[in-house]
Protein backbone atom coordinates (compact mmCIF):
# COMPACT_ATOMS: atom_id res chain seq x y z
CA UNK A 1 0.00 0.00 0.00
CA UNK A 2 3.07 2.25 0.37
CA UNK A 3 3.25 3.37 -3.31
CA UNK A 4 0.27 5.03 -2.57
CA UNK A 5 2.48 7.69 -1.16
CA UNK A 6 4.04 8.09 -4.79
CA UNK A 7 -0.11 9.41 -6.52
CA UNK A 8 -0.30 13.22 -6.81
CA UNK A 9 -3.55 12.86 -5.83
CA UNK A 10 -3.02 10.11 -2.84
CA UNK A 11 -0.23 12.76 -1.61
CA UNK A 12 -2.60 15.78 -1.82
CA UNK A 13 -5.17 14.22 0.65
CA UNK A 14 -3.14 12.85 2.95
CA UNK A 15 -2.16 16.43 3.19
CA UNK A 16 -5.58 17.65 2.94
CA UNK A 17 -6.56 15.19 6.07
CA UNK A 18 -3.58 16.16 8.20
CA UNK A 19 -4.56 20.09 7.85
CA UNK A 20 -7.96 18.89 9.07
CA UNK A 21 -7.17 17.38 11.61
CA UNK A 22 -5.61 20.52 13.21
CA UNK A 23 -8.44 22.34 12.88
CA UNK A 24 -10.99 19.32 14.17
CA UNK A 25 -8.18 18.61 16.97
CA UNK A 26 -8.28 22.24 18.20
CA UNK A 27 -11.53 23.35 17.45
CA UNK A 28 -13.16 19.54 18.56
CA UNK A 29 -11.52 20.41 22.10
CA UNK A 30 -13.92 23.55 22.74
CA UNK A 31 -17.00 21.56 21.13
CA UNK A 32 -16.27 18.54 23.99
CA UNK A 33 -15.19 20.62 26.57
CA UNK A 34 -18.42 23.51 26.03
CA UNK A 35 -20.97 20.83 24.97
CA UNK A 36 -21.23 22.72 21.51
CA UNK A 37 -21.46 19.17 19.43
CA UNK A 38 -25.51 19.85 18.68
CA UNK A 39 -24.43 23.10 17.71
CA UNK A 40 -21.84 22.54 15.60
CA UNK A 41 -23.67 19.55 14.25
CA UNK A 42 -25.93 22.67 13.09
CA UNK A 43 -23.73 24.65 11.68
CA UNK A 44 -22.46 21.83 9.24
CA UNK A 45 -26.28 20.62 8.08
CA UNK A 46 -26.57 24.76 7.93
CA UNK A 47 -23.52 25.06 5.45
CA UNK A 48 -25.40 22.26 3.06
CA UNK A 49 -27.64 25.33 2.02
CA UNK A 50 -25.16 27.38 0.71
CA UNK A 51 -23.69 24.41 -0.94
CA UNK A 52 -26.75 24.16 -3.13
CA UNK A 53 -27.06 27.90 -3.27
CA UNK A 54 -23.42 27.69 -4.45
CA UNK A 55 -25.20 25.24 -7.33
CA UNK A 56 -27.93 27.16 -8.17
CA UNK A 57 -26.32 30.59 -8.67
CA UNK A 58 -22.65 29.13 -10.21
CA UNK A 59 -20.55 29.68 -7.47
CA UNK A 60 -17.90 26.87 -5.71
CA UNK A 61 -20.49 25.27 -3.39
CA UNK A 62 -17.58 25.77 -0.50
CA UNK A 63 -17.49 29.18 -0.77
CA UNK A 64 -21.18 29.26 0.15
CA UNK A 65 -20.54 26.58 2.91
CA UNK A 66 -18.87 28.96 4.10
CA UNK A 67 -21.06 31.74 4.06
CA UNK A 68 -23.97 29.37 5.54
CA UNK A 69 -21.67 27.96 8.37
CA UNK A 70 -20.29 31.44 9.38
CA UNK A 71 -24.00 33.23 9.10
CA UNK A 72 -25.41 30.26 11.12
CA UNK A 73 -22.69 30.55 13.68
CA UNK A 74 -23.15 34.40 14.10
CA UNK A 75 -27.00 33.33 14.75
CA UNK A 76 -26.40 30.50 17.22
CA UNK A 77 -23.93 33.16 19.10
CA UNK A 78 -27.01 35.12 19.57
CA UNK A 79 -29.13 32.63 20.73
CA UNK A 80 -26.88 31.60 22.86
CA UNK A 81 -26.03 34.35 25.20
CA UNK A 82 -30.32 35.17 24.86
CA UNK A 83 -32.18 32.65 24.56
CA UNK A 84 -30.36 29.88 26.17
CA UNK A 85 -33.63 27.80 27.31
CA UNK A 86 -34.75 27.58 23.59
CA UNK A 87 -31.52 27.10 21.99
CA UNK A 88 -31.76 23.25 21.29
CA UNK A 89 -34.90 23.84 19.07
CA UNK A 90 -33.22 26.78 17.53
CA UNK A 91 -30.73 24.23 16.44
CA UNK A 92 -33.27 22.00 15.58
CA UNK A 93 -34.18 24.54 13.06
CA UNK A 94 -30.93 25.79 11.93
CA UNK A 95 -29.87 22.26 11.16
CA UNK A 96 -32.85 21.11 9.12
CA UNK A 97 -33.47 24.35 7.22
CA UNK A 98 -29.68 24.04 5.73
CA UNK A 99 -30.97 20.31 4.49
CA UNK A 100 -34.13 21.43 2.89
CA UNK A 101 -32.64 24.88 1.10
CA UNK A 102 -29.63 22.70 0.25
CA UNK A 103 -31.60 20.47 -1.57
CA UNK A 104 -34.36 22.91 -2.83
CA UNK A 105 -31.76 25.01 -4.31
CA UNK A 106 -30.08 21.87 -5.91
CA UNK A 107 -33.19 20.91 -7.31
CA UNK A 108 -34.24 24.25 -8.66
CA UNK A 109 -30.32 24.48 -10.40
CA UNK A 110 -30.35 23.35 -14.12
CA UNK A 111 -28.66 19.51 -14.79
CA UNK A 112 -27.43 17.16 -12.61
CA UNK A 113 -25.51 17.39 -9.94
CA UNK A 114 -23.08 14.21 -10.10
CA UNK A 115 -20.79 15.71 -6.94
CA UNK A 116 -23.83 16.20 -4.55
CA UNK A 117 -22.84 12.96 -2.47
CA UNK A 118 -19.50 14.17 -1.77
CA UNK A 119 -20.82 17.27 0.01
CA UNK A 120 -22.71 14.80 1.97
CA UNK A 121 -20.02 11.88 2.85
CA UNK A 122 -17.15 14.00 2.03
CA UNK A 123 -14.68 13.25 -1.43
CA UNK A 124 -10.73 13.78 0.08
CA UNK A 125 -9.24 11.67 -2.29
CA UNK A 126 -10.13 13.92 -5.12
CA UNK A 127 -9.26 17.40 -3.37
CA UNK A 128 -8.09 20.14 -5.77
CA UNK A 129 -4.47 21.40 -4.99
CA UNK A 130 -6.62 25.07 -4.39
CA UNK A 131 -8.45 23.39 -1.29
CA UNK A 132 -5.23 22.47 0.75
CA UNK A 133 -4.10 25.96 0.42
CA UNK A 134 -7.46 27.13 1.70
CA UNK A 135 -7.15 24.36 4.58
CA UNK A 136 -3.83 25.66 5.45
CA UNK A 137 -5.01 29.15 5.47
CA UNK A 138 -7.86 28.26 7.60
CA UNK A 139 -5.90 26.27 10.29
CA UNK A 140 -3.35 29.46 10.49
CA UNK A 141 -6.57 31.19 11.40
CA UNK A 142 -7.77 28.87 13.95
CA UNK A 143 -4.59 28.18 15.54
CA UNK A 144 -3.28 32.15 15.48
CA UNK A 145 -6.85 33.18 17.24
CA UNK A 146 -6.73 30.23 19.92
CA UNK A 147 -3.18 31.32 20.21
CA UNK A 148 -3.60 34.58 20.84
CA UNK A 149 -6.22 34.84 23.06
CA UNK A 150 -5.69 30.84 24.62
CA UNK A 151 -6.43 32.62 28.24
CA UNK A 152 -10.01 34.38 27.10
CA UNK A 153 -11.27 31.03 25.52
CA UNK A 154 -10.44 29.30 28.62
CA UNK A 155 -12.40 31.23 30.69
CA UNK A 156 -15.22 31.75 28.47
CA UNK A 157 -15.50 27.59 28.10
CA UNK A 158 -15.25 27.04 31.64
CA UNK A 159 -17.28 29.43 33.74
CA UNK A 160 -19.10 32.61 31.74
CA UNK A 161 -20.13 34.42 34.71
CA UNK A 162 -16.75 34.37 36.29
CA UNK A 163 -15.11 35.77 32.82
CA UNK A 164 -17.67 38.52 32.22
CA UNK A 165 -16.68 39.61 36.32
CA UNK A 166 -13.52 39.99 35.31
CA UNK A 167 -13.79 42.50 32.53
CA UNK A 168 -13.53 39.44 29.64
CA UNK A 169 -15.90 40.59 26.28
CA UNK A 170 -17.83 37.49 26.83
CA UNK A 171 -20.09 37.66 23.87
CA UNK A 172 -17.51 38.37 21.18
CA UNK A 173 -15.49 35.77 22.28
CA UNK A 174 -18.12 33.28 22.26
CA UNK A 175 -19.10 34.61 18.83
CA UNK A 176 -15.38 33.98 17.96
CA UNK A 177 -15.34 30.62 19.19
CA UNK A 178 -18.41 29.95 17.12
CA UNK A 179 -16.77 31.44 13.84
CA UNK A 180 -13.65 29.06 14.29
CA UNK A 181 -15.85 26.24 14.88
CA UNK A 182 -17.80 27.14 11.32
CA UNK A 183 -14.57 27.53 9.94
CA UNK A 184 -13.37 24.04 10.89
CA UNK A 185 -16.63 22.32 9.97
CA UNK A 186 -15.93 24.07 6.25
CA UNK A 187 -12.56 22.58 5.87
CA UNK A 188 -14.18 19.17 7.04
CA UNK A 189 -16.85 18.85 4.80
CA UNK A 190 -13.85 18.08 2.32
CA UNK A 191 -12.81 15.26 4.33
CA UNK A 192 -15.85 13.43 5.66
CA UNK A 193 -18.82 15.58 4.17
CA UNK A 194 -21.88 17.61 5.89
CA UNK A 195 -23.52 14.83 7.71
CA UNK A 196 -20.60 13.32 9.96
CA UNK A 197 -18.81 16.81 10.66
CA UNK A 198 -19.82 16.14 13.92
CA UNK A 199 -18.26 12.77 14.35
CA UNK A 200 -14.90 14.30 13.64
CA UNK A 201 -15.20 17.23 16.10
CA UNK A 202 -16.57 15.38 18.83
CA UNK A 203 -14.40 11.83 18.68
CA UNK A 204 -10.92 12.73 18.95
CA UNK A 205 -11.39 15.51 21.46
CA UNK A 206 -13.68 13.00 23.09
CA UNK A 207 -10.95 10.05 23.23
CA UNK A 208 -8.34 13.22 24.23
CA UNK A 209 -10.17 14.04 27.19
CA UNK A 210 -9.21 10.78 28.71
CA UNK A 211 -6.11 10.64 28.49
CA UNK A 212 -5.22 14.64 29.01
CA UNK A 213 -6.06 17.24 32.11
CA UNK A 214 -5.32 20.15 30.52
CA UNK A 215 -6.88 22.28 27.62
CA UNK A 216 -3.51 22.17 25.40
CA UNK A 217 -2.42 18.86 26.00
CA UNK A 218 -5.89 17.55 25.29
CA UNK A 219 -5.90 19.78 21.88
CA UNK A 220 -2.78 18.22 20.70
CA UNK A 221 -3.87 14.87 21.70
CA UNK A 222 -7.08 15.24 19.32
CA UNK A 223 -4.78 16.80 17.03
CA UNK A 224 -3.19 13.56 16.73
CA UNK A 225 -5.75 11.30 17.03
CA UNK A 226 -7.90 12.71 14.13
CA UNK A 227 -4.58 13.17 11.72
CA UNK A 228 -4.45 9.17 12.36
CA UNK A 229 -8.02 8.04 11.86
CA UNK A 230 -7.78 10.48 8.35
CA UNK A 231 -4.53 9.15 7.39
CA UNK A 232 -5.82 4.93 8.46
CA UNK A 233 -8.93 6.27 6.83
CA UNK A 234 -7.15 7.20 3.76
CA UNK A 235 -4.92 3.79 3.22
CA UNK A 236 -7.95 1.37 3.71
CA UNK A 237 -10.27 3.01 1.22
CA UNK A 238 -7.06 2.74 -1.36
CA UNK A 239 -6.39 -0.77 0.03
CA UNK A 240 -9.72 -2.00 -0.34
CA UNK A 241 -9.60 -0.53 -3.90
CA UNK A 242 -6.29 -1.98 -5.26
CA UNK A 243 -6.82 -5.00 -3.89
CA UNK A 244 -10.44 -5.98 -4.02
CA UNK A 245 -11.61 -3.19 -6.35
CA UNK A 246 -14.44 -1.65 -3.38
CA UNK A 247 -15.22 2.10 -4.24
CA UNK A 248 -15.95 2.63 -0.33
CA UNK A 249 -16.06 6.38 0.17
CA UNK A 250 -12.99 7.82 2.60
CA UNK A 251 -15.43 9.67 5.16
CA UNK A 252 -17.40 7.02 6.37
CA UNK A 253 -14.01 4.63 7.08
CA UNK A 254 -12.36 7.38 9.15
CA UNK A 255 -15.37 7.86 11.27
CA UNK A 256 -15.57 4.10 11.51
CA UNK A 257 -12.07 3.89 12.54
CA UNK A 258 -12.50 6.93 15.69
CA UNK A 259 -15.65 5.10 16.73
CA UNK A 260 -13.73 2.08 17.00
CA UNK A 261 -10.47 3.96 18.68
CA UNK A 262 -12.72 5.65 21.17
CA UNK A 263 -14.88 2.53 22.13
CA UNK A 264 -10.80 1.04 23.25
CA UNK A 265 -9.91 4.12 24.64
CA UNK A 266 -12.93 4.40 26.89
CA UNK A 267 -12.54 0.47 27.86
CA UNK A 268 -9.59 1.01 28.74
CA UNK A 269 -9.59 4.44 30.31
CA UNK A 270 -12.52 2.61 32.78
CA UNK A 271 -10.23 -0.07 33.65
CA UNK A 272 -7.72 2.19 34.86
CA UNK A 273 -10.04 4.51 36.45
CA UNK A 274 -11.22 1.68 38.45
CA UNK A 275 -8.01 0.18 39.56
CA UNK A 276 -7.40 3.24 40.81
CA UNK A 277 -10.01 3.70 42.64
CA UNK A 278 -9.46 0.89 44.20
CA UNK A 279 -7.13 1.27 46.83
CA UNK A 280 -9.06 3.73 49.04
CA UNK A 281 -7.05 7.34 50.04
CA UNK A 282 -7.76 10.06 52.70
CA UNK A 283 -9.36 12.60 51.69
CA UNK B 1 -20.13 54.51 63.23
CA UNK B 2 -23.87 55.34 63.33
CA UNK B 3 -26.52 55.15 60.58
CA UNK B 4 -26.84 58.69 61.09
CA UNK B 5 -23.41 59.45 60.63
CA UNK B 6 -22.73 56.84 57.35
CA UNK B 7 -25.70 58.71 55.67
CA UNK B 8 -24.13 62.10 56.22
CA UNK B 9 -20.71 60.82 55.02
CA UNK B 10 -22.48 59.12 52.18
CA UNK B 11 -24.31 62.58 51.45
CA UNK B 12 -21.74 64.54 51.86
CA UNK B 13 -19.90 62.35 49.41
CA UNK B 14 -16.54 61.91 51.47
CA UNK B 15 -16.60 58.25 50.17
CA UNK B 16 -18.00 56.48 47.36
CA UNK B 17 -19.53 53.86 48.32
CA UNK B 18 -18.76 50.53 47.02
CA UNK B 19 -22.08 49.69 46.12
CA UNK B 20 -24.84 51.62 45.46
CA UNK B 21 -27.81 50.08 44.55
CA UNK B 22 -31.08 52.56 43.70
CA UNK B 23 -34.74 51.51 43.28
CA UNK B 24 -33.73 48.44 41.83
CA UNK B 25 -36.53 46.03 40.29
CA UNK B 26 -35.72 42.64 38.53
CA UNK B 27 -39.02 40.58 37.97
CA UNK B 28 -38.80 36.75 35.72
CA UNK B 29 -41.86 35.87 33.67
CA UNK B 30 -44.66 38.28 35.47
CA UNK B 31 -43.08 37.44 39.64
CA UNK B 32 -41.41 40.28 41.12
CA UNK B 33 -38.03 39.10 42.90
CA UNK B 34 -36.63 42.43 43.62
CA UNK B 35 -38.98 45.36 44.33
CA UNK B 36 -37.79 48.78 44.66
CA UNK B 37 -34.40 47.84 46.44
CA UNK B 38 -32.10 50.74 47.58
CA UNK B 39 -28.88 50.62 50.18
CA UNK B 40 -25.41 51.41 49.68
CA UNK B 41 -22.40 50.01 51.23
CA UNK B 42 -19.80 51.68 52.43
CA UNK B 43 -16.11 50.80 51.62
CA UNK B 44 -14.72 48.58 54.45
CA UNK B 45 -18.05 47.04 55.34
CA UNK B 46 -18.25 43.29 55.93
CA UNK B 47 -21.94 42.70 55.49
CA UNK B 48 -24.21 39.28 55.95
CA UNK B 49 -27.39 39.55 53.92
CA UNK B 50 -30.32 37.40 55.22
CA UNK B 51 -33.28 35.84 53.66
CA UNK B 52 -35.64 33.43 52.80
CA UNK B 53 -34.84 30.85 50.05
CA UNK B 54 -36.16 32.53 46.59
CA UNK B 55 -35.78 35.88 48.88
CA UNK B 56 -33.89 37.02 45.95
CA UNK B 57 -30.13 37.03 47.55
CA UNK B 58 -28.30 35.12 44.73
CA UNK B 59 -30.45 37.33 42.20
CA UNK B 60 -29.25 40.42 44.32
CA UNK B 61 -25.62 39.08 44.41
CA UNK B 62 -25.84 38.94 40.13
CA UNK B 63 -27.63 42.45 39.49
CA UNK B 64 -24.31 43.99 41.23
CA UNK B 65 -22.11 41.89 39.79
CA UNK B 66 -23.68 42.94 36.39
CA UNK B 67 -24.84 39.37 35.44
CA UNK B 68 -28.41 40.17 35.51
CA UNK B 69 -30.01 43.98 34.12
CA UNK B 70 -32.40 45.00 36.27
CA UNK B 71 -35.50 46.20 34.86
CA UNK B 72 -35.39 49.53 36.72
CA UNK B 73 -33.07 51.11 38.73
CA UNK B 74 -29.52 51.52 38.96
CA UNK B 75 -26.55 49.87 40.34
CA UNK B 76 -23.28 51.73 41.02
CA UNK B 77 -19.95 50.00 41.85
CA UNK B 78 -17.41 52.42 43.47
CA UNK B 79 -19.14 54.63 41.39
CA UNK B 80 -19.27 52.86 38.54
CA UNK B 81 -21.65 50.84 36.67
CA UNK B 82 -20.95 47.05 37.40
CA UNK B 83 -20.18 46.26 33.22
CA UNK B 84 -16.97 48.57 33.93
CA UNK B 85 -16.23 47.40 37.20
CA UNK B 86 -14.15 44.53 35.36
CA UNK B 87 -11.25 43.44 37.84
CA UNK B 88 -12.67 45.50 41.11
CA UNK B 89 -15.37 42.79 41.88
CA UNK B 90 -14.71 39.04 42.81
CA UNK B 91 -17.22 36.68 43.69
CA UNK B 92 -17.72 33.07 45.28
CA UNK B 93 -20.95 31.33 43.68
CA UNK B 94 -23.03 29.37 45.67
CA UNK B 95 -23.22 26.21 42.90
CA UNK B 96 -20.04 25.71 40.63
CA UNK B 97 -21.42 26.85 37.37
CA UNK B 98 -18.97 24.88 35.13
CA UNK B 99 -18.72 21.18 34.46
CA UNK B 100 -16.75 19.53 36.73
CA UNK B 101 -15.12 17.39 33.62
CA UNK B 102 -13.83 20.45 32.28
CA UNK B 103 -9.93 19.77 31.63
CA UNK B 104 -8.32 22.44 34.12
CA UNK B 105 -5.93 22.18 37.35
CA UNK B 106 -6.67 23.88 40.34
CA UNK B 107 -3.93 26.77 39.77
CA UNK B 108 -5.32 27.43 36.39
CA UNK B 109 -8.83 28.09 37.87
CA UNK B 110 -7.25 30.15 40.72
CA UNK B 111 -5.22 32.03 37.80
CA UNK B 112 -8.84 32.98 36.48
CA UNK B 113 -8.88 35.03 39.12
CA UNK B 114 -5.86 37.69 37.50
CA UNK B 115 -7.62 37.89 34.13
CA UNK B 116 -8.94 41.22 35.54
CA UNK B 117 -5.25 42.11 35.50
CA UNK B 118 -4.00 41.10 32.29
CA UNK B 119 -6.06 42.44 29.41
CA UNK B 120 -6.61 40.77 26.02
CA UNK B 121 -3.50 39.17 24.10
CA UNK B 122 -1.48 39.55 27.37
CA UNK B 123 -0.06 36.86 28.69
CA UNK B 124 0.40 35.62 32.20
CA UNK B 125 3.49 36.46 33.97
CA UNK B 126 5.31 34.52 36.94
CA UNK B 127 3.64 37.39 39.71
CA UNK B 128 0.14 36.09 38.62
CA UNK B 129 0.94 32.57 39.29
CA UNK B 130 2.86 33.54 42.56
CA UNK B 131 0.12 35.36 43.46
CA UNK B 132 -2.55 32.47 42.72
CA UNK B 133 -0.34 29.94 44.88
CA UNK B 134 -0.32 32.54 47.84
CA UNK B 135 -3.47 32.55 48.11
CA UNK B 136 -4.31 28.71 47.13
CA UNK B 137 -2.37 28.87 50.74
CA UNK B 138 -4.66 31.39 52.07
CA UNK B 139 -7.03 28.84 51.91
CA UNK B 140 -4.91 26.21 53.12
CA UNK B 141 -5.54 24.59 49.80
CA UNK B 142 -1.81 24.91 48.12
CA UNK B 143 -1.79 21.30 48.10
CA UNK B 144 -4.31 21.02 45.80
CA UNK B 145 -2.86 23.17 43.19
CA UNK B 146 -2.05 20.86 40.27
CA UNK B 147 -5.37 17.99 41.13
CA UNK B 148 -7.59 18.34 38.22
CA UNK B 149 -10.77 20.43 39.13
CA UNK B 150 -13.44 17.36 38.97
CA UNK B 151 -11.52 15.47 41.16
CA UNK B 152 -11.68 17.48 44.13
CA UNK B 153 -14.88 17.36 46.84
CA UNK B 154 -16.98 19.83 47.84
CA UNK B 155 -15.47 21.73 50.29
CA UNK B 156 -12.04 21.68 48.34
CA UNK B 157 -13.85 22.99 45.15
CA UNK B 158 -15.60 25.95 47.88
CA UNK B 159 -11.84 26.67 49.48
CA UNK B 160 -10.77 26.92 45.61
CA UNK B 161 -13.18 29.15 44.93
CA UNK B 162 -12.66 31.73 47.13
CA UNK B 163 -8.97 31.93 46.37
CA UNK B 164 -9.46 32.43 42.73
CA UNK B 165 -11.88 35.52 44.37
CA UNK B 166 -8.90 36.26 46.27
CA UNK B 167 -6.74 35.89 43.63
CA UNK B 168 -8.25 38.96 41.60
CA UNK B 169 -7.33 42.93 42.54
CA UNK B 170 -10.72 43.29 43.38
CA UNK B 171 -11.64 45.68 46.37
CA UNK B 172 -15.02 44.21 46.64
CA UNK B 173 -15.76 40.32 47.26
CA UNK B 174 -19.14 39.05 47.11
CA UNK B 175 -20.16 35.59 48.43
CA UNK B 176 -23.26 33.92 47.82
CA UNK B 177 -23.74 31.07 50.73
CA UNK B 178 -20.12 29.95 50.66
CA UNK B 179 -20.11 27.42 54.02
CA UNK B 180 -23.13 25.62 51.99
CA UNK B 181 -20.67 22.79 51.26
CA UNK B 182 -18.17 23.04 53.63
CA UNK B 183 -17.65 20.59 57.06
CA UNK B 184 -19.19 22.73 60.38
CA UNK B 185 -15.24 21.94 61.52
CA UNK B 186 -14.03 24.04 58.85
CA UNK B 187 -16.49 27.02 59.19
CA UNK B 188 -15.43 29.22 61.73
CA UNK B 189 -11.74 29.17 60.10
CA UNK B 190 -13.75 30.15 56.98
CA UNK B 191 -15.38 33.35 58.63
CA UNK B 192 -12.04 33.80 60.19
CA UNK B 193 -10.15 33.90 56.83
CA UNK B 194 -13.35 36.69 56.18
CA UNK B 195 -12.42 38.65 59.00
CA UNK B 196 -8.99 38.76 57.89
CA UNK B 197 -9.63 39.95 54.65
CA UNK B 198 -12.27 42.37 55.78
CA UNK B 199 -9.15 44.13 56.97
CA UNK B 200 -8.45 45.03 53.29
CA UNK B 201 -11.63 44.35 51.30
CA UNK B 202 -15.55 45.53 51.22
CA UNK B 203 -17.28 41.86 51.18
CA UNK B 204 -20.74 41.10 51.06
CA UNK B 205 -22.02 37.70 52.13
CA UNK B 206 -24.92 36.27 51.50
CA UNK B 207 -25.89 33.28 53.60
CA UNK B 208 -29.13 31.76 55.38
CA UNK B 209 -26.66 30.88 58.03
CA UNK B 210 -28.11 33.96 60.48
CA UNK B 211 -26.86 32.16 63.76
CA UNK B 212 -22.70 31.56 63.01
CA UNK B 213 -22.58 35.03 60.40
CA UNK B 214 -23.99 37.23 63.06
CA UNK B 215 -20.46 36.71 64.99
CA UNK B 216 -18.11 37.78 62.07
CA UNK B 217 -19.58 40.11 60.20
CA UNK B 218 -20.27 44.02 60.74
CA UNK B 219 -23.69 44.20 59.99
CA UNK B 220 -26.63 42.19 58.57
CA UNK B 221 -29.52 42.99 56.41
CA UNK B 222 -32.40 40.98 55.25
CA UNK B 223 -33.59 40.66 51.89
CA UNK B 224 -36.70 39.48 51.19
CA UNK B 225 -37.91 40.79 47.95
CA UNK B 226 -37.24 43.57 49.91
CA UNK B 227 -34.70 44.91 51.49
CA UNK B 228 -34.24 45.86 55.11
CA UNK B 229 -30.58 47.25 56.61
CA UNK B 230 -29.95 49.83 58.90
CA UNK B 231 -26.03 49.41 58.64
CA UNK B 232 -25.94 48.03 62.29
CA UNK B 233 -25.02 44.57 63.11
CA UNK B 234 -28.42 43.43 65.51
CA UNK B 235 -31.08 41.75 64.09
CA UNK B 236 -34.36 43.72 65.13
CA UNK B 237 -37.59 41.29 65.33
CA UNK B 238 -38.86 43.89 62.54
CA UNK B 239 -36.13 42.86 60.41
CA UNK B 240 -36.70 39.59 60.25
CA UNK B 241 -40.22 39.76 60.95
CA UNK B 242 -40.61 42.00 57.46
CA UNK B 243 -38.17 39.77 55.85
CA UNK B 244 -39.06 36.65 56.60
CA UNK B 245 -42.83 37.66 56.69
CA UNK B 246 -43.75 34.98 58.97
CA UNK B 247 -44.04 35.42 62.88
CA UNK B 248 -40.49 35.65 65.17
CA UNK B 249 -40.35 32.58 66.75
CA UNK B 250 -40.44 30.77 63.29
CA UNK B 251 -37.17 32.08 62.55
CA UNK B 252 -35.65 31.71 65.61
CA UNK B 253 -36.62 28.39 65.40
CA UNK B 254 -34.98 27.54 62.62
CA UNK B 255 -31.93 29.90 63.59
CA UNK B 256 -31.80 27.91 67.04
CA UNK B 257 -28.82 29.63 68.65
CA UNK B 258 -29.97 33.37 67.89
CA UNK B 259 -31.44 35.24 70.14
CA UNK B 260 -32.99 38.62 68.67
CA UNK B 261 -32.50 41.56 70.83
CA UNK B 262 -34.05 44.88 70.19
CA UNK B 263 -31.98 46.88 69.61
CA UNK B 264 -29.02 47.36 72.06
CA UNK B 265 -26.11 45.65 72.14
CA UNK B 266 -24.67 44.51 69.03
CA UNK B 267 -25.28 41.06 67.63
CA UNK B 268 -27.51 40.21 70.00
CA UNK B 269 -26.80 36.53 70.55
CA UNK B 270 -26.49 33.38 72.40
Amino acid sequence: MIEALSLPFFQRALIAGLLASVACGIVGTFVVVKRMASISGGLSHAAFGGVGLGYLAGFDPMLGAAGFALASGAGMGVAWRRFRSSLDTLIAIAWSVGMALGILFVSLAPGYAPDLMSYLFGSILFVPMTFVWIALALDLLIVGAVWLLFKEFRAVAFDEDFAQVMGVPVGPVLHLMLALIALAVVTLIRVVGVILVIALLTIPAAMARQWTSGLQRMMLLAVAIGAFCTTAGLFLAYGLSARWNLQIPTGPLVILIAVAMYAASSALHGARERGARRPVRAG
Amino acid sequence: MSEAMRTDAHAAGAEVPAIDVRHVWVSFRGMTVLEDVTFFVPPGEFLGIIGPNGGGKSVLLKVILGLIKPDRGEVRIFGRPPEQAGGEVAYVPQYPPFDARFPIRVLDVVMLGRLGARGLLRRHTAGDRERALTTLREVQAEHLAQREIGKLSGGQLQRVLIARGLATDARLLLLDEPTASLDSSVVGAFYELLQRLSERMTIVLVSHDLSVMSKYVRSVACLNRTMHYHHAREVTREMVEEAYGCPIDFVIHRHSHVVLGDHGEGGARE
